[in-house]
């Protein structure tokens, strides 16, 4: 485990385990909001073409 | 079919079972054969996911499904992406540190090998019989439409699938599922781009949409709450998260495709491309059943598309009521045809009011032919014994073969065939790795060369392969069967995902626990089945995962009676 206050030269690592996780995160977002638009097509696709 | 199609469909086999076996290395070694040494990109592995998932049943039975009832089937799916979210940050780390070859494996490291070879066992039945009715249902429609031999129709899939995967093991079947998987996409959009164009040119795709509307076909979204109906938005978001959260965490026909990729974070990257996928895929699947009934209404269609029914009716006994069926579904057609070209025209010129009127005057009609239908339907099940009998499971491998040009039937056959073949190809490999795994290895043979159990894990594909085909025949002729099938398969999903929330979730919870949570989920599962039938099935997989947890803990807390 990283200690706390890490010293300059282990921050400026190419890729931590941080930054994997804000990746992730942002990855699980993007299924979240991209399943919301989805739904919300649907439903402006069955109620324009749905009954009236 | 025309020689150009056939040598489509010969081209695409001879494809895929070359392909699938060339791209096989290392399967010399268990590693390779049932895991593919980890080696295979997220891509591969996430299309893999998607076709082990969408077979045969799917692409005809949704397409149907579309035609007759519309896109509510489509709620099935809202719970996926939440899945693959949860699965993504527990089950895949969990399973792929473990370094385990079946999810089964790691209940025994967890609690003991009784929970471990019970959950493997249900595993292996319901899958092994599920494989059977997934080569079994596309069969009886593809021997109907086209005449030909049942079990050569059932070989012909059965032959090939069971080849490569005893061949080339877990990498032959990934790079199989990858083309048929562009198989599929690309046999759907090619239906998808004839429906359109073979519309009327006064009838928009607006139009057909607004018809198809105005009988409900288009209700993608139902936010009852009513427990009895099958495909509502809370069972989808519900009881589907249930059902995918099972599926593809604990069953070891999805297990064993992250467990291939490179790295756990390819493993989630393959689930998450489904995540964004499965939705739009599945929104195109019964969008092709709604224009084909919007198709159907400016081109004359049979009363039943299943022409052998249509035979065995009209000699039996009740032919006299089948021709007055038929005369009734003429006349509604003509009304709903008549109702449709007024609705175009006045669309097209603007007539607001005149259009509302035809709409309404549509719908009426399309509920007089949907009455026929189900008449005609009735008549079948009476004559033929049949009781599961759906007409609407021929609809589109009749289009297909009636209305497609040359070249795009054979293709779309062999979508029908690459659906069938990817699902069942994924489903050996996984039965006979669980077969070897977790029962030979574990129970019988302990320590042996690599080649022992690779020969092993051979024998299993084959013995599975035979097992599959014959249950295909017989559930062929028994009807109904496949229906107790899949019923059957899903008593068992709550319960088995029950039990890894235990192992994954519960520190406390013991293996006794465990074991007793897992059958009194079944039980709980087979009692609503049985004693509460109007109970639509996607809630089963909550009351499955429920009383395995409640039993599961209150037995964990009562102390054991050995102190040691």
């Amino acid at each position: 485990m990283k200690p706390a206050g890490a010293t300059p030269a282990t921050s400026g690592t190419p890729a931590t385990a941080g930054d994997d996780e804000h990746s992730r995160a942002a990855i699980y977002v993007a299924v979240i909001v991209f399943e919301v638009v989805t739904l919300l097509a649907l439903w402006w696709f069955q109620t324009t073409f749905g009954r009236a | 079919m025309h020689p150009v199609d056939w040598f489509v469909v010969a081209a695409y086999f001879a494809w895929i079972v070359i392909d699938g076996v060339k791209r096989s290395h290392r399967t010399n070694e268990v590693e390779g054969y049932f895991l593919a040494n980890r080696s295979l990109p997220w891509w591969a592995v996430g299309l893999s996911v998607m076709a082990t998932q969408l077979s045969a049943i799917t692409l005809v039975g949704t397409t149907g499904r579309g035609f007759g009832e519309g896109m509510s089937v489509l709620q099935l799916y809202f719970g996926l992406p939440l899945a693959m979210i949860i699965l993504s940050t527990t089950v895949v780390p969990f399973f792929y540190r473990a370094k385990v070859f079946t999810a089964y494996e790691y209940l025994e490291r967890r609690f003991d090998v009784k929970t471990r070879t019970l959950t493997s066992a249900l595993f292996l039945l319901s899958r092994g019989l599920s494989c059977g009715a997934v080569l079994s249902a596309p069969s009886v429609i593809l021997s109907v439409i086209f005449g030909w031999n049942l079990p050569l129709t059932v070989l012909a899939m059965g032959i090939p699938a069971v080849g490569y995967t005893l061949v080339g093991g877990v990498q032959a079947v990934t790079w199989a599922d990858v083309k048929q998987m562009a198989v599929i996409v690309v046999g759907v959009a090619a239906a998808l781009v004839v429906l359109v164009l073979g519309l009327p040119e006064t009838t928009s795709v607006g139009s057909a949409l607004h018809l198809a509307g105005a009988t409900g076909r288009l209700t993608a979204i139902d936010f009852s709450l009513s427990l009895e109906k099958t495909y509502t938005f809370w069972s989808g978001m519900i009881g589907g998260l249930f059902l995918m959260l099972s599926y593809f965490g604990c069953d070891q026909s999805q297990v064993q495709r992250f467990l291939t990729a490179r790295s756990v974070d390819e493993g989630r990257r393959s689930l998450l491309m489904s995540a964004f996928a499965k939705i739009p895929l599945q929104i195109v699947v019964p969008l092709l059943g709604v224009l084909m009934f919007a198709y159907y209404v400016f081109v004359p269609a049979p009363l039943l598309f299943n022409g052998v029914h249509d035979a065995k009716v009209r000699a039996s006994a009740r032919a006299a009521d089948y021709a007055a069926v038929e005369q009734q579904y003429q006349q509604a057609v003509g009304v709903r045809r008549a109702a449709a070209e007024t609705y175009s025209a006045a669309r097209n010129r603007g007539a607001d009011v005149e259009a509302d009127v035809a709409r309404a005057a549509f719908a009426a009609g399309d509920k007089a032919v949907a009455t026929a239908r189900s008449s005609a339907t009735r008549i079948v099940r009476d004559v033929t014994g049949d009781a599961a009998f759906g007409d609407t499971n021929y609809v589109f491998p009749t289009f297909v073969t009636t209305h497609m040009p040359i070249g795009m039937v054979g293709l779309i056959i062999a979508a029908i065939f690459a659906a069938s073949m990817s699902t069942v190809a994924a489903e050996l490999n996984s039965l006979a790795t669980a077969t070897v795994i977790d029962f030979y290895r574990r129970l019988f043979v302990r320590e042996a060369s690599d080649a022992h159990y690779l020969a092993a894990a051979k024998i299993a594909t084959a013995g599975w392969g035979l097992f599959a085909c014959v249950v295909a025949l017989f559930a062929a002729n028994l009807g109904p069967l496949i229906d107790v099938v899949n019923r059957f398969g899903s008593f068992f999903y709550g319960s088995i995902l029950g039990v890894f929330v235990l192992a994954l979730g519960v520190p406390r919870a013991t293996s006794r626990g465990a074991f007793v949570g897992l059958i009194a989920g079944i039980a709980a599962v087979a009692s609503v089945a049985t004693w509460l039938p109007q109970i639509a099935f996607l809630w089963h997989n909550v009351v499955g995962v429920v009383s395995v947890i409640v039993v599961g803990l209150a037995v964990s807390a009562i102390p054991s009676r050995r102190h040691d």
